[in-house]
C-alpha cells in the first residue's frame, strides 16, 4: 500500500466531505481508499474496477483521485518531494508539489492568540505568538467553523488543529484549520455559561419538549469511545434482554471529538433505534468540551429518537445532558435505566397473571352463587306450590276428619239415644208391669166372683147384670149366680124400694 | 417466540385486566376466552423475558455501504 497516496487521499477526502457537508464515508469508504492506495489505478477503467467506485463516483471524484495518484507516483518519496532543477513548472504544478511536501508535516495543534478575524464565506484569521509576536495566517471552511462551537474574537486564546498548505488561489501560506478550542478554564466557563443561557432561553432544557424513553427498548444506538472503561461499564450492566446494540465509536475528548460525535449522531439520524445512548466517563469542564458544543447539541435536538445521556462531570453539567431527553450521571446508571422497564415487566406479568386468574375465579364464584340463588328460588317457588297443595290437602283431610268425627259423634249420640230408649222403654215396661201388677191386685180385690164367695150374688136378666129392680118385670126369669152354682128364678113381685 | 412484542403483549394483558376490573355483568364464556388469551400472553412474555443474549454490532462508519447505489 502506498502510504503517501493513502495520506493524500485521506486529506483530500476530509476536504471533500467538509465542502459537501457529508460524512467521510459518503465520499469514499476507508476500504475503497485503501484499495486505491494498493492498486494505484492509472486510468478510468482501472479505477472503476475497484469496489465502491462506479460511474457516478467517477464523474464526481475520478479526476481528483487520478491526479493525486499521478502526483504521488510521479514523485516517489526520495526524489518526489524535491523539485526537479531543470524542469519548468506551471504555477499550479509547483504549488501542488509544495503542498505535497508540506503535507508530510502532518496535522498538529498550535496555540496562540487571535490577532485578526475576517469572515467572508469562510473564516480567515491570524494567530499571534504571545511571546515574540510572530503570526500564523489561518483558514477554516465555514462548515468546520460552524461545528467548532467557538465564536472567535480578537484577543482570544485558542488551540487550533490542522495542517499547513499554500492556498493556490491567493498564493498565501496558510494553516488549514480543522478545529478550534478555547484555552483556559475562564474562557471555557464563559463560553459555557453563554451557550447555556442561550439554549435555555430557547426552551431547549424544558422537560415538555423532551421525548420519553420507550418501554422495552430493543434497538439501542450507542455512541462512546471504543477505548476506556466506560463501554465495558455499560456492557456489563446492560441486562440480557436480547438488545440489539449498534455501536459507533467516537472520540469523546480532545479537539476532534466534536466532529466524531456529530458524524456518529448523524449516522443514527435515519436509523431505527429505540433509544440513542451517549456515554462518557467523568471529567473537567475542559475535557468535556465536546459535550458543550452547540453544533452537536443542535444535531441531537434534530434526532427523531430519544437520547439518553450518561456523562460524568465535576461541577458544570455538560450542556448535552441538559438537552438530552434523559440524563443520568454514569454509564452504568444508563444501562440500568434501559433495563428498568424490562425488569418491571416481570412484576407486571405476575400482577396481570394473578389479577386475571383471581378475577375469573371471582366470576366463576359469582356465577355459581347466582346459580345457587336461582336454584334456591326455583326450589322455593315449587315448594311453595307443594306447600299450598299440602295445605289444601290438609284442609281437606281436616274436613274429612271433622265430618267423620261428626258422624262418629252423631253415631254415638244415636247409640246413646238408642241405649237411652231401651233403658227408658225397659223402665216404662217395668213401670207398666208394676202398674199391671197393681191392676191385677186391684182387679183381684175387686173381682165380683170374689164377692160371690163372700155371699153376694150377681143377678142377670138375659145376660145382663141387673143393678136395679126397676129393670125387672113380673114374670122375668132371672139367673142368679152364686159363689158356687146358679139359680134360676121367676120374679113374682116387684118392689121398687 | 422471538418475534413476540413484549410491549404489545403487556398492553394486551393490561387491557384484559382492565376488562375484568370493569366487568359489571359477569360473562363466563367471554371471561374464559380472555383468561385463555391472558395465560397464553403471560406464558409467551415470560419466555421472552428469559435471558436472551444481546447482539452487538460495531459500526465502522467509513465502511458503511455505499448509499448512492
Amino acid at each position: 500500500m502506498n502510504q503517501l497516496v493513502l495520506k493524500k487521499l485521506k486529506i483530500w477526502r476530509d476536504e471533500k466531505a467538509t465542502q459537501e457537508s457529508c460524512e467521510l464515508f459518503r465520499v469514499f469508504q476507508n476500504k475503497t481508499i485503501e484499495d486505491i492506495s494498493t492498486l494505484l489505478p492509472k486510468n478510468k477503467d482501472e479505477l472503476l474496477a475497484i469496489k465502491g467506485i462506479r460511474e457516478k463516483k467517477f464523474q464526481k471524484y475520478g479526476n481528483d483521485v487520478l491526479t493525486i495518484i499521478n502526483e504521488c507516483l510521479g514523485t516517489e518519496p526520495e526524489k518526489s518531494i524535491n523539485l526537479e532543477k531543470d524542469k519548468t513548472y506551471t504555477v499550479s504544478d509547483y504549488l501542488n508539489t509544495i503542498n505535497l511536501k508540506l503535507s508530510e508535516v502532518g496535522t498538529c495543534k498550535i496555540k496562540g492568540e487571535v490577532s485578526s478575524v475576517n469572515f467572508k464565506n469562510h473564516l480567515y484569521f491570524s494567530l499571534k505568538d504571545k511571546d515574540d509576536g510572530s503570526v500564523l495566517s489561518c483558514f477554516m471552511w465555514a462548515n468546520d467553523y460552524d461545528v467548532c462551537g467557538v465564536e472567535i474574537k480578537e484577543g482570544m486564546e485558542l488551540t487550533i488543529h490542522g495542517f499547513p498548505e499554500i492556498y493556490k488561489l491567493s498564493g498565501r501560506f496558510t494553516f488549514r484549520t480543522k478545529a478550534i478550542e478555547l484555552v483556559g478554564e475562564g474562557a471555557l466557563k464563559k463560553a459555557y455559561d453563554e451557550l447555556k443561557k442561550k439554549l435555555e432561553s430557547e426552551g431547549l432544557f424544558e422537560e415538555a419538549r423532551k421525548k420519553s424513553i420507550p418501554d422495552y427498548p430493543q434497538r439501542i444506538g450507542l455512541i462512546t469511545s471504543r477505548d476506556g472503561a466506560v463501554i465495558n461499564d455499560f456492557m456489563s450492566n446492560i441486562g440480557r434482554f436480547g438488545y440489539h446494540i449498534t455501536f459507533v465509536d467516537s472520540r469523546v475528548e480532545g479537539i476532534m471529538a466534536v466532529k466524531d460525535l456529530i458524524s456518529a449522531v448523524q449516522y443514527f439520524k435515519d436509523k431505527s433505534v429505540d433509544v440513542l445512548v451517549i456515554i462518557r466517563g467523568g471529567g473537567s469542564l475542559e475535557s468535556l468540551q465536546a459535550f458543550n458544543n452547540e453544533a452537536l447539541i443542535r444535531e441531537i435536538i434534530k434526532l427523531p429518537m430519544p437520547v439518553l445521556c450518561g456523562i460524568g462531570h465535576d461541577k458544570d453539567v455538560p450542556l448535552l445532558s441538559y438537552v438530552a431527553d434523559k440524563s443520568v450521571s454514569t454509564p452504568s446508571i444508563v444501562a440500568k435505566e434501559i433495563n428498568k422497564s424490562w425488569e418491571r415487566a416481570v412484576d407486571k406479568l405476575d400482577y396481570y397473571e394473578t389479577t386475571i386468574v383471581s378475577k375469573y375465579e371471582g366470576i366463576l364464584r359469582d356465577s355459581k352463587y347466582k346459580l345457587e340463588i336461582a336454584t334456591t328460588q326455583m326450589k322455593e317457588f315449587y315448594e311453595n306450590i307443594f306447600r299450598r297443595f299440602e295445605q289444601y290437602q290438609q284442609a281437606i283431610e281436616n274436613f274429612i276428619t271433622n265430618i267423620s268425627q261428626t258422624i262418629r259423634h252423631e253415631k254415638y249420640k244415636i247409640q246413646k239415644l238408642g241405649e237411652l230408649l231401651v233403658t227408658s222403654f225397659n223402665r216404662n215396661l217395668s213401670r207398666a208391669k208394676d202398674k199391671l201388677d197393681n191392676f191385677e191386685k186391684e182387679l183381684y180385690q175387686n173381682n165380683p166372683e170374689r164377692q160371690l164367695k163372700l155371699g153376694y150374688s150377681i143377678v142377670t136378666l138375659n145376660g145382663r147384670v141387673v143393678k136395679s129392680a126397676s129393670q125387672i118385670k113380673k114374670g122375668d126369669v132371672l139367673i142368679s149366680k152364686l159363689g158356687e152354682g146358679k139359680v134360676q128364678s121367676e120374679a113374682q113381685e116387684i118392689f121398687n124400694n | 417466540m422471538e418475534k413476540l412484542n413484549l410491549s404489545e403483549s403487556l398492553k394486551k394483558l393490561e387491557g384484559i385486566t382492565e376488562w375484568f376490573n370493569d366487568q359489571q355483568e359477569v360473562d363466563v364464556e367471554k371471561g374464559l376466552e380472555k383468561v385463555k388469551e391472558g395465560v397464553q400472553l403471560v406464558k409467551a412474555s415470560r419466555e421472552r423475558l428469559k435471558e436472551v443474549e444481546n447482539e452487538f454490532e460495531d459500526v465502522k462508519k467509513e465502511l458503511e455501504g455505499d448509499k448512492e447505489e
